[in-house]
C-alpha cells in the first residue's frame, strides 16, 4: 500500500473522529460574533481567557499560574483522594458483603436507599456535622463515591464464578488471600465500571462542597464569577471543568484497558 | 492391583486412601436425597472410575468427598482421617475448565495458584510449576492466557495445577466431557500417565462407559434419583493399556458390555428401593 | 450465576429490608452517641422519626417537592424524546454515530453541576432553568444508550424481517425500533437520578427558596436544630429511591425478558 494512501486513510479517520468538533467549535465561534450577547463569550476568548488565568505560568512552574495553585490543584486533590477512600471502602464492603448470598436481602435495600440520596442534599448536613474545611469536603465526596462502587462489586462479587471460589478452597487459600486472589480480580470489570462512574460524582460533589463557605477551589472560582458577573471568567472554569472530567475520565479508561485487558480477550466483549 | 476388600460397616481399611462411608447429601432442609447413602473405598494407588448417568449426583459426591460441602450425613476419611474441609493431601480438576481457571491469569500463574498457600520457596515454586507443565506436554506455553489455548490444552493446564500441588490423591470430575474425541483419548493417556508417573490415588468421576474401563482399576456404578452404589466391578486388563490394543482386547469389550449392562439395570431398576445394592 | 429456588414471599423480602434499615438506623445512633462529634449536630434516630413524619405531611415541604418534581418531569419527558429520537437518528448510520461520539464525549464529561450557574445567569432560577438543567444532564445516558441499541440490533433478525420482502422502514419500525427498546430503558434509569441530584444542586446554588434544595438550605441556615435537615435528606432519599424502583418496575413491564436470558 502506499504511503499516500495510507496518510489519506488516517486523514479521513481523523477527520471522522474530530471533524465535528471543529465543525462546531467553528460554528459556536461564529455565533458567538455575530450575536454579541455578553452572556456568550466566543469560545477564542474563552481559550484565551482560560490561558490567561491558569496556563501563563513561568516556564519553572511548568507553565501554571499561582491561580492554577490555587484554584485548580486543591480541587482535583480532594476530589481524586474523595474518591480513593470512598472507592476503597464501596470495594472491601462489597467483596465481603457479596461473597455471602444471604446477605443480600438484607444488604441490598438499604444500599439502594442511601444510593438514592441526591447527594447535594447531603452537603448541608456533611456541613452541619463536620463543619466546612477540606476533612468534611473529603469526607463528602468519599461518601457519595462509595454507593456505585459498592453496588457495582456486590453485583460482580455475587456473580463470581462458583467454581472459581471452589478452586480456591482446595487449594487451601485462605478467606481473606480469596478475596484478593479470586473476588477482586474476577470482579475487576465490574468494580472499574463503578469506579469510572464514582470519578464523574467525585467533579460534582467536588464542585458543590466548594459552593459554600470556601475562598479557593474551582467551585468556588466558579460561583464567585457568576455571583459577580465575571461571564469570561464563568465560562472559563466551565471549560476547565470540562477539561478536568475529560482527561480523568481518559486517563482511567486507559489504566482500566492495560489492567483489564484480559477481560476483553476472555470474553470477546468490551470492558462493561 | 488390590482388588476391593469386603468391610463391615463402620470400619475402615488401613490401606485405603480415601473412605468414602454412608454418604448422604440433600440441597436444602426437606429436599430430596440426591446422594443416598454411598460406600465405597479407594485403595492407595489405585484408580477407580465412579460412572452413572448425568444428574446422578456425580458432581454432588465429588464435592463431599473433597471436603468443599459437608455432606448431610455420612462421613469421609482419607488415609484414615475425617475429612473436614480439604485437605491438603488432595487435589481436584474440575468438570468444566472455562470456569475453574482463572482468566486473568496465565498459564504460569494459573500452574503456580494452588502453591500460593503453601509458604513454598520461589525457587521450588518454579520447578514444580515447570515440572508439572512439562508433565502434561504444555512446555512453551507459560506465558499464554488459558483462554488463548484449546479445550484440550486448557484442561491440561488444570491438570498441571492439580500435579504441582503434589496431592496423595487425585479427584477428577468429569475433566474430559467437554473435549474432542482425539484430544479426549490424548487425555485418558496423560491421566494413565501422571498416575504411573507421580504415584497418586485416583478417583474418577465420568459418564462415559469406555473411558471408566479403559482407565480403571474398578469401576463403581451409580444409578439416579436418589444417586446410589449399584454395583462395583473390578476390571479385569493389563496394567499398561493402549487406545488401540486396550480397547480391542475381547476382555475390554466383555468388561465394558457388563458395566454398560449394570448402568442400564440400575436404569431400569431405579424404582425399587434399595439399601445395599453393593455386590 | 445466582440461583434462585423458589419466589420468596413478600414478607420475608420486607423483614429483610427493614431488618438491614434497622442495621444502618442503629450503626448510626451508635456513631451519634460515641460523642465523636457534637452530639447536638447528629440527632438521634427517633428524633429523626418525628421530624420525618410531620415534613412528610408539611404543606410547604410538600410544595418544595412539587416544585421540584415539576422540573424534572419535564426535564426528563424533553430528554427522552430528544434522545430517542437522536438515538435512532445516529444509530442508523455507524458513520454519524463515529462522528458524533467525540463530541458526546466532551459534552457529557463536564460535570454536570458546572453548567448551573451559567445558566442561572442566562436563565434565572425559575422552573425554566431548572428543566434546561435536567435536560442538559438527562439526555446524553438516553441519547447513547438508544444509539447502542440501535447498533447493536441483531443482523440475523434484521435479514430474516428482509428475507420475508418487508420494506426497510417497515423492517425499522418492527425489529430496530423494538430491539433498541431495552437500551433506551437503561438509559433512563441511569438519567433519573442524575436529574433528581442536578435540580437538586441547581436549587442550592440558586440560594433561592424554592424546591427540595431550597427547603434543605433554608432549614440548614435557620437554626442549630440539626434534625428536620436529616428528616428532609431522608424524604429526599425516599422520594428518590421510589422513583428508581417505579423505573425498575416500569422496565421490568415493558421488557420483561431483559436479565432473564
Ligand atoms: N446447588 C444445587 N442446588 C440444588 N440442587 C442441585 C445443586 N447442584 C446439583 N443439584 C441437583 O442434584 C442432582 C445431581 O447433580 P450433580 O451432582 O451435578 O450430578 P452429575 O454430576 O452426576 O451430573 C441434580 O438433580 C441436580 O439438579
Ligand atoms: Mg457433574
Amino acid at each position: 500500500m502506499s504511503l499516500l494512501r495510507l496518510t489519506g486513510r488516517a486523514a479521513r479517520a481523523l477527520v471522522v473522529k474530530l471533524g465535528l468538533v471543529v465543525a462546531l467549535l467553528a460554528l459556536w465561534q461564529v455565533l458567538t460574533v455575530e450575536a454579541q450577547n455578553i452572556f456568550f463569550p466566543t469560545p477564542a476568548d474563552i481559550a484565551v481567557r482560560m490561558r490567561e488565568l491558569w496556563f501563563s505560568g513561568p516556564a519553572a512552574h511548568l507553565f501554571v499560574t499561582g491561580g492554577f495553585t490555587t484554584d485548580v490543584v486543591p480541587s482535583v486533590a480532594r476530589a481524586l483522594a474523595g474518591w480513593a477512600l470512598g472507592g476503597l471502602v464501596g470495594i472491601a464492603v462489597g467483596l465481603v458483603a457479596g461473597r455471602w448470598a444471604r446477605a443480600q436481602g438484607y444488604v441490598d435495600p438499604p444500599v439502594n436507599f442511601i444510593r438514592s440520596l441526591p447527594k447535594p442534599a447531603i452537603v448541608p448536613l456533611f456541613l452541619i456535622v463536620l463543619g466546612a474545611n477540606d476533612r468534611m469536603r473529603i469526607a463528602l465526596i468519599a461518601f457519595g463515591c462509595i454507593w456505585p462502587v459498592l453496588l457495582n462489586t456486590l453485583q460482580a462479587t455475587r456473580a463470581v464464578e462458583p467454581t472459581l471460589r471452589d478452586t480456591g478452597t482446595a487449594f487451601g487459600i485462605s478467606l481473606p488471600r480469596q478475596f484478593a486472589m479470586i473476588s477482586l480480580p474476577a470482579a475487576a470489570p465490574r468494580i472499574a465500571a463503578g469506579l469510572r462512574v464514582s470519578l464523574g460524582l467525585a467533579l460534582i460533589l467536588m464542585v458543590l462542597s466548594e459552593w459554600s463557605l470556601t475562598q479557593h477551589g474551582l467551585g468556588n472560582f466558579l460561583l464567585t464569577s457568576q455571583r459577580s458577573y465575571q461571564v469570561l471568567d464563568m465560562w472559563a472554569a466551565v471549560a476547565m471543568l470540562g477539561l478536568l472530567g475529560y482527561l480523568l475520565n481518559l486517563a482511567f479508561l486507559a489504566l482500566e484497558k492495560r489492567l483489564l485487558a484480559w477481560h476483553v480477550g476472555f470474553t470477546g466483549t468490551p470492558l462493561p | 492391583m488390590t482388588a476391593r476388600l469386603h468391610l463391615d460397616e463402620g470400619t475402615t481399611s488401613v490401606s485405603a486412601a480415601l473412605a468414602v462411608h454412608n454418604i448422604t447429601h440433600r440441597y436444602g432442609p426437606g429436599g430430596p436425597a440426591v446422594v443416598n447413602g454411598v460406600t465405597f473405598e479407594v485403595a492407595r494407588g489405585e484408580l477407580v472410575s465412579l460412572v452413572g448417568p448425568s444428574g446422578c449426583g456425580k458432581t454432588t459426591l465429588m464435592k463431599t468427598i473433597s471436603g468443599l460441602m459437608q455432606p448431610t450425613s455420612g462421613t469421609v476419611t482419607a488415609f484414615g482421617r475425617p475429612i473436614s474441609g480439604v485437605p491438603r493431601e488432595l487435589a481436584i480438576v474440575f468438570q468444566d475448565y472455562s470456569r475453574s481457571l482463572f482468566p486473568w491469569l496465565r498459564v504460569r500463574a494459573n500452574v503456580s495458584f494452588g502453591l500460593s498457600g503453601l509458604g513454598l520457596e520461589r525457587s521450588e515454586r518454579r520447578t514444580r510449576v515447570a515440572e508439572s507443565l512439562a508433565a502434561v506436554g504444555l512446555t512453551g506455553h507459560e506465558h499464554k492466557y488459558p483462554w488463548e489455548l484449546s479445550g484440550g490444552m486448557q484442561q491440561r493446564v488444570a491438570i498441571a495445577r492439580a500435579l504441582a500441588y503434589r496431592p496423595r490423591i487425585l479427584l477428577m470430575d468429569e475433566p474430559f466431557a467437554s473435549v474432542d474425541a482425539q484430544t479426549r483419548a490424548e487425555l485418558e493417556d496423560l491421566t494413565l500417565a501422571v498416575h504411573r508417573e507421580f504415584g497418586m490415588t485416583i478417583l474418577f468421576v465420568t459418564h462415559d462407559i469406555d473411558e471408566s474401563v479403559y482407565l480403571s482399576h474398578r469401576v463403581v456404578v451409580l444409578k439416579r434419583s436418589p444417586g446410589e452404589v449399584h454395583a462395583e466391578r473390578v476390571v479385569d486388563l493389563p496394567e499398561t493399556r493402549d487406545q488401540i490394543t486396550t480397547k480391542a482386547d475381547p476382555r475390554f469389550v466383555a468388561q465394558r458390555a457388563e458395566v454398560a449392562g449394570l448402568i442400564r439395570d440400575a436404569a431400569l431398576g431405579s424404582t425399587r428401593f434399595s439399601l445395599h445394592p453393593t455386590e | 450465576m445466582t440461583v434462585r429456588h423458589r419466589s420468596e414471599p413478600r414478607a420475608l423480602v420486607l423483614w429483610r429490608g427493614l431488618v438491614g434499615a434497622a442495621a444502618v438506623a442503629a450503626l448510626y445512633q451508635v456513631v451519634a452517641l460515641a460523642g465523636i462529634v457534637d452530639r447536638r449536630l447528629l440527632p438521634a434516630v427517633p428524633a429523626i422519626g418525628r421530624e420525618v413524619a410531620r415534613l412528610a405531611v408539611d404543606p410547604d415541604f410538600l410544595g418544595a417537592v412539587g416544585n421540584t418534581m415539576t422540573a424534572v418531569a419535564l426535564g426528563l419527558l424533553i430528554s427522552c424524546v430528544a434522545g430517542i429520537g437522536g438515538g435512532l437518528g445516529l444509530g442508523a448510520s455507524s458513520l454519524a454515530t463515529r462522528m458524533t461520539r467525540a463530541p458526546i464525549d466532551v459534552l457529557r464529561s463536564l460535570p454536570s453541576v458546572a453548567l448551573i450557574p451559567l445558566l442561572l445567569m442566562t436563565l434565572g432560577d425559575g422552573v425554566r432553568m431548572k428543566t434546561v438543567v435536567v435536560v442538559v444532564v438527562a439526555v446524553w445516558p438516553v441519547l447513547l444508550n438508544t444509539t447502542y441499541g440501535v447498533r447493536s440490533v441483531d443482523g440475523v433478525a434484521v435479514d430474516a424481517a428482509r428475507s420475508f420482502g418487508l420494506s426497510r422502514l417497515r423492517v425499522w419500525a418492527g425489529v430496530v425500533v423494538p430491539s433498541a427498546v431495552p437500551a433506551a430503558l437503561t438509559g433512563f434509569r441511569i438519567a433519573l437520578p442524575m436529574a433528581l441530584t442536578v435540580a437538586i444542586s441547581s436549587e442550592m446554588a440558586a440560594g433561592t427558596p424554592s424546591g427540595i434544595g431550597g427547603f434543605i438550605l433554608r432549614t440548614s441556615y435557620r437554626d442549630f436544630d440539626a434534625a428536620p435537615v436529616f428528616a428532609a435528606v431522608v424524604l429526599a432519599g425516599l422520594i428518590g429511591w421510589a422513583l428508581n424502583a417505579a423505573a425498575a418496575g416500569l422496565g421490568n413491564r415493558l421488557v420483561p425478558w431483559e436479565g432473564r436470558r
